[in-house]
Protein backbone atom coordinates (compact mmCIF):
# COMPACT_ATOMS: atom_id res chain seq x y z
CA UNK A 1 0.00 0.00 0.00
CA UNK A 2 2.96 2.41 1.22
CA UNK A 3 4.66 0.89 -2.35
CA UNK A 4 1.42 2.00 -3.98
CA UNK A 5 1.04 5.69 -2.88
CA UNK A 6 4.60 6.16 -3.39
CA UNK A 7 4.31 5.29 -6.72
CA UNK A 8 1.17 7.25 -6.78
CA UNK A 9 3.51 10.43 -5.64
CA UNK A 10 6.11 10.02 -8.48
CA UNK A 11 3.68 9.54 -10.94
CA UNK A 12 1.41 12.08 -10.14
CA UNK A 13 5.22 14.44 -9.37
CA UNK A 14 6.13 13.04 -13.38
CA UNK A 15 3.08 14.37 -14.32
CA UNK A 16 3.24 17.81 -12.93
CA UNK A 17 6.68 18.13 -14.98
CA UNK A 18 5.27 17.46 -17.59
CA UNK A 19 2.33 19.29 -17.55
CA UNK A 20 4.59 22.23 -16.53
CA UNK A 21 6.67 21.51 -19.54
CA UNK A 22 3.68 21.58 -21.91
CA UNK A 23 2.19 25.03 -20.33
CA UNK A 24 5.65 26.74 -20.37
CA UNK A 25 5.69 25.72 -24.18
CA UNK A 26 2.70 26.98 -25.02
CA UNK A 27 3.29 30.37 -23.09
CA UNK A 28 6.30 30.86 -25.33
CA UNK A 29 4.93 30.36 -28.44
CA UNK A 30 1.62 32.46 -27.32
CA UNK A 31 4.28 34.85 -26.43
CA UNK A 32 6.26 34.87 -29.32
CA UNK A 33 2.94 35.46 -31.79
CA UNK A 34 2.47 38.45 -29.72
CA UNK A 35 6.39 39.74 -29.85
CA UNK A 36 6.20 38.92 -33.91
CA UNK A 37 3.13 41.05 -34.39
CA UNK A 38 3.33 41.32 -38.01
CA UNK A 39 5.39 38.98 -39.44
CA UNK A 40 3.56 36.39 -41.01
CA UNK A 41 6.55 34.11 -41.75
CA UNK A 42 7.90 34.17 -38.25
CA UNK A 43 4.27 33.45 -37.06
CA UNK A 44 3.88 30.48 -38.77
CA UNK A 45 6.87 29.44 -37.91
CA UNK A 46 5.85 29.88 -34.61
CA UNK A 47 2.47 28.08 -34.97
CA UNK A 48 4.20 25.01 -36.42
CA UNK A 49 6.80 24.88 -33.92
CA UNK A 50 4.13 24.58 -30.92
CA UNK A 51 2.38 22.12 -32.59
CA UNK A 52 5.08 19.72 -33.49
CA UNK A 53 6.30 20.55 -30.15
CA UNK A 54 2.65 19.34 -28.33
CA UNK A 55 2.94 16.35 -30.56
CA UNK A 56 6.44 15.52 -29.52
CA UNK A 57 5.43 16.33 -25.80
CA UNK A 58 2.55 13.96 -26.42
CA UNK A 59 4.59 10.83 -27.35
CA UNK A 60 7.20 11.50 -25.01
CA UNK A 61 4.74 11.96 -22.48
CA UNK A 62 2.68 8.68 -22.97
CA UNK A 63 6.00 6.39 -23.53
CA UNK A 64 7.05 7.29 -19.86
CA UNK A 65 3.68 6.52 -19.12
CA UNK A 66 3.99 2.97 -20.89
CA UNK A 67 0.77 3.91 -22.76
CA UNK A 68 2.02 4.69 -26.09
CA UNK A 69 0.00 3.73 -28.98
CA UNK A 70 -0.07 4.40 -32.54
CA UNK A 71 -3.66 5.49 -32.12
CA UNK A 72 -3.18 8.16 -29.40
CA UNK A 73 -0.29 9.30 -31.41
CA UNK A 74 -2.67 9.79 -34.38
CA UNK A 75 -4.79 11.76 -31.93
CA UNK A 76 -2.05 14.54 -31.55
CA UNK A 77 -1.52 15.01 -34.41
CA UNK A 78 -5.09 15.68 -35.60
CA UNK A 79 -5.52 18.35 -32.85
CA UNK A 80 -2.41 19.88 -33.60
CA UNK A 81 -2.58 19.76 -37.70
CA UNK A 82 -6.91 21.01 -36.68
CA UNK A 83 -5.33 24.18 -34.96
CA UNK A 84 -2.31 24.71 -37.17
CA UNK A 85 -4.41 24.57 -40.12
CA UNK A 86 -7.15 27.50 -38.55
CA UNK A 87 -4.16 29.26 -37.49
CA UNK A 88 -2.12 29.32 -40.93
CA UNK A 89 -5.87 30.32 -42.45
CA UNK A 90 -6.22 33.12 -39.86
CA UNK A 91 -2.47 34.60 -40.86
CA UNK A 92 -3.01 33.68 -44.69
CA UNK A 93 -6.28 36.05 -44.59
CA UNK A 94 -5.24 38.63 -42.35
CA UNK B 1 -35.46 11.18 -24.10
CA UNK B 2 -34.46 8.91 -26.99
CA UNK B 3 -32.72 12.13 -28.46
CA UNK B 4 -30.97 12.94 -25.65
CA UNK B 5 -29.67 9.52 -25.18
CA UNK B 6 -28.26 9.27 -28.89
CA UNK B 7 -26.99 13.73 -28.80
CA UNK B 8 -25.20 12.12 -25.40
CA UNK B 9 -23.41 9.26 -27.70
CA UNK B 10 -21.22 11.97 -29.49
CA UNK B 11 -21.25 14.59 -26.81
CA UNK B 12 -20.55 12.63 -23.76
CA UNK B 13 -18.23 9.65 -22.88
CA UNK B 14 -20.28 5.98 -22.48
CA UNK B 15 -20.17 2.53 -22.61
CA UNK B 16 -21.67 3.37 -26.34
CA UNK B 17 -18.49 5.42 -27.59
CA UNK B 18 -16.40 3.78 -25.75
CA UNK B 19 -15.90 5.98 -22.88
CA UNK B 20 -15.30 8.63 -25.50
CA UNK B 21 -17.24 11.36 -26.89
CA UNK B 22 -17.78 10.24 -30.91
CA UNK B 23 -16.84 14.34 -31.86
CA UNK B 24 -13.35 13.63 -30.16
CA UNK B 25 -12.39 10.32 -31.94
CA UNK B 26 -10.18 10.40 -34.40
CA UNK B 27 -11.96 9.79 -37.28
CA UNK B 28 -14.25 12.81 -35.98
CA UNK B 29 -10.69 15.43 -35.84
CA UNK B 30 -10.28 14.36 -39.64
CA UNK B 31 -13.94 14.79 -40.31
CA UNK B 32 -13.44 18.80 -38.72
CA UNK B 33 -10.24 19.40 -40.70
CA UNK B 34 -12.24 18.39 -43.99
CA UNK B 35 -15.22 20.92 -42.98
CA UNK B 36 -12.67 23.49 -42.36
CA UNK B 37 -11.21 23.54 -45.84
CA UNK B 38 -14.30 23.19 -47.66
CA UNK B 39 -15.36 26.03 -45.42
CA UNK B 40 -12.23 27.68 -46.72
CA UNK B 41 -12.49 26.57 -49.92
CA UNK B 42 -16.04 28.38 -50.25
CA UNK B 43 -15.00 31.78 -49.13
CA UNK B 44 -11.49 31.72 -51.65
CA UNK B 45 -14.64 30.71 -54.48
CA UNK B 46 -17.09 33.16 -52.95
CA UNK B 47 -14.01 35.56 -52.99
CA UNK B 48 -13.69 35.50 -56.51
CA UNK B 49 -17.52 35.06 -57.51
CA UNK B 50 -18.53 38.03 -55.51
CA UNK B 51 -15.76 40.24 -54.32
CA UNK B 52 -17.74 43.21 -53.63
CA UNK B 53 -19.79 41.30 -50.71
CA UNK B 54 -16.19 39.86 -49.22
CA UNK B 55 -13.29 41.62 -48.55
CA UNK B 56 -11.90 45.22 -46.29
CA UNK B 57 -12.58 48.62 -46.68
CA UNK B 58 -11.82 51.07 -43.39
CA UNK B 59 -11.91 54.66 -42.36
CA UNK B 60 -8.77 55.82 -42.03
CA UNK B 61 -7.68 59.61 -42.52
CA UNK B 62 -4.30 60.54 -43.90
CA UNK B 63 -3.84 63.64 -41.49
CA UNK B 64 -4.46 61.16 -38.50
CA UNK B 65 -1.39 59.11 -40.29
CA UNK B 66 0.98 62.28 -40.63
CA UNK B 67 -0.25 63.50 -37.23
CA UNK B 68 0.72 60.49 -35.63
CA UNK B 69 3.85 60.00 -37.43
CA UNK B 70 4.96 63.54 -36.23
CA UNK B 71 4.13 62.51 -32.54
CA UNK B 72 6.13 59.23 -33.01
CA UNK B 73 9.31 61.92 -34.22
CA UNK B 74 8.73 64.38 -31.65
CA UNK B 75 9.44 61.41 -28.87
CA UNK B 76 13.54 61.12 -30.48
CA UNK B 77 13.65 64.69 -31.70
CA UNK B 78 13.31 64.54 -35.26
CA UNK B 79 11.69 67.75 -37.31
CA UNK B 80 8.28 67.39 -37.33
CA UNK B 81 7.23 66.76 -41.67
CA UNK B 82 5.46 68.89 -43.30
CA UNK B 83 2.73 67.61 -46.03
CA UNK B 84 3.56 68.32 -49.29
CA UNK B 85 0.83 67.58 -52.45
CA UNK B 86 3.29 66.03 -54.54
CA UNK B 87 4.65 63.30 -52.21
CA UNK B 88 0.58 63.04 -51.55
CA UNK B 89 -0.19 62.62 -55.34
CA UNK B 90 3.07 60.33 -55.77
CA UNK B 91 1.65 58.25 -53.08
CA UNK B 92 -2.09 58.22 -54.59
CA UNK B 93 -0.15 57.28 -58.00
CA UNK B 94 1.27 54.47 -56.42
CA UNK B 95 -1.58 53.31 -54.55
CA UNK B 96 -3.42 52.84 -57.82
CA UNK B 97 -0.59 51.40 -59.57
CA UNK B 98 -0.67 48.80 -57.01
CA UNK B 99 -4.11 48.02 -57.46
CA UNK B 100 -4.00 48.77 -61.62
CA UNK B 101 -1.50 45.97 -61.80
CA UNK B 102 -2.37 44.07 -59.09
CA UNK B 103 0.67 43.48 -56.98
CA UNK B 104 1.76 44.40 -52.77
CA UNK B 105 5.31 45.25 -53.03
CA UNK B 106 7.29 48.13 -53.05
CA UNK B 107 8.35 47.53 -56.76
CA UNK B 108 5.93 46.87 -59.58
CA UNK B 109 5.62 43.22 -61.44
CA UNK B 110 7.43 45.37 -64.38
CA UNK B 111 10.27 46.20 -61.83
CA UNK B 112 9.13 50.30 -61.01
CA UNK B 113 10.13 51.61 -58.39
CA UNK B 114 9.01 53.29 -55.96
CA UNK B 115 10.58 56.52 -56.93
CA UNK B 116 9.25 56.73 -60.08
CA UNK B 117 6.11 58.10 -58.60
CA UNK B 118 8.24 61.05 -56.90
CA UNK B 119 9.95 61.69 -60.05
CA UNK B 120 6.47 61.57 -61.97
CA UNK B 121 5.02 64.13 -59.95
CA UNK B 122 8.20 66.62 -59.98
CA UNK B 123 8.97 65.82 -56.74
CA UNK B 124 13.22 66.15 -57.35
CA UNK B 125 14.33 64.15 -53.81
CA UNK B 126 17.57 63.97 -51.82
CA UNK B 127 16.00 61.95 -49.66
CA UNK B 128 13.13 59.79 -50.17
CA UNK B 129 11.66 56.22 -48.02
CA UNK B 130 8.12 54.60 -48.66
CA UNK B 131 6.13 52.71 -45.99
CA UNK B 132 3.14 50.42 -47.37
CA UNK B 133 -0.05 48.66 -45.54
CA UNK B 134 -3.43 47.16 -45.85
CA UNK B 135 -6.28 45.95 -44.01
CA UNK B 136 -6.10 48.15 -40.86
CA UNK B 137 -9.08 48.95 -39.63
CA UNK B 138 -7.52 52.38 -37.74
CA UNK B 139 -4.84 55.17 -38.26
CA UNK B 140 -3.33 54.04 -34.69
CA UNK B 141 -3.37 50.61 -35.78
CA UNK B 142 -0.89 50.93 -39.14
CA UNK B 143 1.88 53.55 -37.64
CA UNK B 144 1.73 51.34 -34.33
CA UNK B 145 2.69 48.36 -37.14
CA UNK B 146 4.96 49.96 -38.65
CA UNK B 147 6.63 51.37 -34.98
CA UNK B 148 6.92 47.88 -34.48
CA UNK B 149 8.86 46.98 -37.65
CA UNK B 150 12.69 47.76 -37.59
CA UNK B 151 13.18 48.83 -40.75
CA UNK B 152 9.82 50.98 -41.16
CA UNK B 153 10.37 52.34 -37.69
CA UNK B 154 13.83 53.49 -39.52
CA UNK B 155 11.81 55.52 -41.94
CA UNK B 156 9.23 57.40 -39.81
CA UNK B 157 12.02 58.30 -37.69
CA UNK B 158 14.45 59.33 -39.56
CA UNK B 159 15.66 63.01 -39.05
CA UNK B 160 16.59 63.89 -42.87
CA UNK B 161 13.01 63.78 -44.22
CA UNK B 162 11.51 67.19 -44.10
CA UNK B 163 8.02 66.48 -46.00
CA UNK B 164 5.29 63.44 -46.15
CA UNK B 165 2.53 62.93 -47.92
CA UNK B 166 -0.17 60.08 -47.40
CA UNK B 167 -2.96 58.03 -49.72
CA UNK B 168 -5.44 56.12 -48.16
CA UNK B 169 -7.34 53.94 -51.20
CA UNK B 170 -9.46 51.31 -51.58
CA UNK B 171 -9.56 48.78 -54.40
CA UNK B 172 -9.29 44.94 -55.07
CA UNK B 173 -6.01 43.52 -54.85
CA UNK B 174 -5.85 39.88 -55.61
CA UNK B 175 -9.41 40.02 -55.93
CA UNK B 176 -9.95 41.22 -52.45
CA UNK B 177 -11.03 44.50 -51.46
CA UNK B 178 -8.66 45.98 -49.69
CA UNK B 179 -7.62 49.11 -48.00
CA UNK B 180 -4.44 50.46 -48.85
CA UNK B 181 -1.89 53.07 -47.34
CA UNK B 182 0.95 54.37 -48.96
CA UNK B 183 3.45 56.51 -47.03
CA UNK B 184 6.16 58.76 -48.89
CA UNK B 185 8.85 60.29 -47.11
CA UNK B 186 11.20 62.89 -49.01
CA UNK B 187 13.51 65.64 -48.56
CA UNK B 188 13.41 67.93 -51.65
CA UNK B 189 16.44 68.68 -53.31
CA UNK B 190 17.84 72.31 -51.83
CA UNK B 191 16.88 71.44 -48.68
CA UNK B 192 19.46 71.08 -47.16
CA UNK B 193 22.44 73.41 -47.09
CA UNK B 194 25.60 71.26 -47.67
CA UNK B 195 23.73 68.98 -50.40
CA UNK B 196 25.95 66.04 -51.81
CA UNK B 197 27.01 65.85 -55.57
CA UNK B 198 25.25 62.01 -55.16
CA UNK B 199 21.98 61.34 -54.27
CA UNK B 200 21.51 58.78 -51.05
CA UNK B 201 18.19 57.72 -50.69
CA UNK B 202 17.10 54.67 -48.77
CA UNK B 203 16.66 52.09 -51.46
CA UNK B 204 13.44 49.41 -50.53
CA UNK B 205 14.30 46.05 -51.40
CA UNK B 206 10.92 43.50 -52.08
CA UNK B 207 10.17 40.57 -53.50
CA UNK B 208 7.43 40.81 -56.38
CA UNK B 209 4.69 38.82 -56.41
CA UNK B 210 1.21 39.88 -57.89
CA UNK B 211 -0.86 37.45 -55.95
CA UNK B 212 0.75 38.87 -52.42
CA UNK B 213 -0.68 37.27 -49.52
CA UNK B 214 2.19 37.59 -47.16
CA UNK B 215 4.17 40.25 -45.42
CA UNK B 216 7.60 40.13 -46.65
CA UNK B 217 10.85 41.31 -45.35
CA UNK B 218 11.52 44.93 -46.40
CA UNK B 219 15.81 46.10 -46.00
CA UNK B 220 16.56 49.77 -46.30
CA UNK B 221 19.89 50.11 -47.46
CA UNK B 222 21.31 53.62 -48.69
CA UNK B 223 22.17 53.47 -52.15
CA UNK B 224 23.71 56.05 -54.01
CA UNK B 225 22.44 57.40 -57.28
CA UNK B 226 23.97 59.53 -60.06
CA UNK B 227 21.81 63.14 -60.20
CA UNK B 228 21.19 62.91 -63.76
CA UNK B 229 19.16 60.01 -62.92
CA UNK B 230 16.72 62.61 -60.96
CA UNK B 231 16.13 63.87 -64.63
CA UNK B 232 12.81 65.75 -65.66
CA UNK B 233 10.17 63.06 -66.22
CA UNK B 234 7.18 64.60 -67.91
CA UNK B 235 4.03 63.91 -65.62
CA UNK B 236 1.57 61.32 -67.24
CA UNK B 237 -1.84 61.68 -66.52
CA UNK B 238 -3.78 60.62 -63.53
CA UNK B 239 -4.08 57.27 -63.22
CA UNK B 240 -7.22 56.51 -63.81
CA UNK B 241 -8.35 53.40 -61.37
CA UNK B 242 -6.92 54.98 -58.22
CA UNK B 243 -8.51 56.60 -55.62
CA UNK B 244 -12.19 56.13 -54.93
CA UNK B 245 -13.27 57.58 -51.88
CA UNK B 246 -13.26 55.37 -48.77
CA UNK B 247 -16.51 54.28 -47.36
CA UNK B 248 -18.48 53.93 -50.37
CA UNK B 249 -19.48 50.92 -51.88
CA UNK B 250 -17.63 49.05 -48.12
CA UNK B 251 -17.71 45.36 -48.43
CA UNK B 252 -20.17 43.12 -46.12
CA UNK B 253 -17.43 40.88 -44.24
CA UNK B 254 -14.28 40.80 -44.40
CA UNK B 255 -12.50 36.72 -44.41
CA UNK B 256 -10.03 37.48 -42.30
CA UNK B 257 -13.13 38.24 -39.25
CA UNK B 258 -15.55 35.38 -41.08
CA UNK B 259 -12.16 32.70 -40.75
CA UNK B 260 -11.41 34.02 -36.81
CA UNK B 261 -15.33 33.72 -35.69
CA UNK B 262 -15.37 30.48 -37.31
CA UNK B 263 -12.10 29.64 -36.60
CA UNK B 264 -13.06 30.48 -32.58
CA UNK B 265 -16.53 28.60 -32.65
CA UNK B 266 -14.83 25.50 -33.80
CA UNK B 267 -12.17 25.75 -31.35
CA UNK B 268 -14.08 26.42 -28.43
CA UNK B 269 -16.61 23.38 -29.61
CA UNK B 270 -13.43 21.06 -29.41
CA UNK B 271 -12.87 22.66 -26.08
CA UNK B 272 -15.46 22.25 -24.07
CA UNK B 273 -16.11 18.82 -25.34
CA UNK B 274 -12.76 17.69 -24.24
CA UNK B 275 -13.43 19.56 -20.62
CA UNK B 276 -16.74 17.35 -20.76
CA UNK B 277 -14.94 14.24 -21.80
CA UNK B 278 -11.83 14.89 -18.90
CA UNK B 279 -14.20 15.52 -15.99
CA UNK B 280 -16.31 12.45 -16.85
CA UNK B 281 -13.46 10.61 -16.93
CA UNK B 282 -11.65 11.42 -14.06
CA UNK B 283 -14.65 11.74 -11.83
CA UNK B 284 -16.05 8.17 -13.16
CA UNK B 285 -12.12 7.07 -12.89
CA UNK B 286 -12.46 5.77 -16.42
CA UNK B 287 -8.82 3.99 -17.50
CA UNK B 288 -8.99 3.97 -21.42
CA UNK B 289 -6.11 4.61 -24.16
CA UNK B 290 -6.51 8.29 -25.90
CA UNK B 291 -4.45 10.95 -25.74
CA UNK B 292 -4.67 13.45 -22.21
CA UNK B 293 -7.83 15.89 -21.70
CA UNK B 294 -5.65 17.51 -19.84
CA UNK B 295 -2.96 18.45 -22.15
CA UNK B 296 -5.30 19.21 -25.16
CA UNK B 297 -7.15 21.39 -22.71
CA UNK B 298 -3.21 23.42 -22.78
CA UNK B 299 -2.66 23.29 -26.31
CA UNK B 300 -6.19 24.46 -27.47
CA UNK B 301 -6.55 27.60 -24.92
CA UNK B 302 -3.35 28.98 -26.60
CA UNK B 303 -4.32 28.57 -30.05
CA UNK B 304 -7.61 29.94 -28.83
CA UNK B 305 -5.38 32.60 -27.47
CA UNK B 306 -3.54 33.21 -30.51
CA UNK B 307 -6.54 33.15 -32.72
CA UNK B 308 -7.91 36.35 -30.12
CA UNK B 309 -4.43 38.15 -30.74
CA UNK B 310 -4.43 37.46 -34.61
CA UNK B 311 -4.82 41.20 -36.16
CA UNK B 312 -5.51 41.97 -39.44
CA UNK B 313 -3.42 43.81 -41.97
CA UNK B 314 -0.06 43.71 -43.26
CA UNK B 315 2.82 45.95 -43.92
CA UNK B 316 5.85 46.36 -46.32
Amino acid sequence: MINKIRNLDQETRHNLIHYSVLVVMMNIAVGAFLFFGFDRIYQMIIVLAAGVGYVLWGIIHHHVNDDLHSKVVVEYILVALLAELIIFSLILRA
Amino acid sequence: MDLLRRCGHFFVPRESNNFRARFLHNHSFGFLISLFLIFQLILSSFLIIEPSVLGFAAQIAPERIIELTNQERAKVGAPALTLNSGLTEAALRKGGDMFAFDYWAHNSPSGRDPWSFFLEVGYRYLYAGENLARDFANPEGVVAAWMASPTHRDNILNPKYREIGVAVIDGTLAGVETTLVVQHFGTPVGEVAQAPERTIIPQAEAKMSVEEVEAEEITLEPVEIEPETRAEVAIPPVVPSMAQATGEGKPLVSPFSLTQTVSLMLLLTVLSLVLVDGLIVYKRKIIRLSGRPLAHTIFLLAMILIILLSRQGAIL
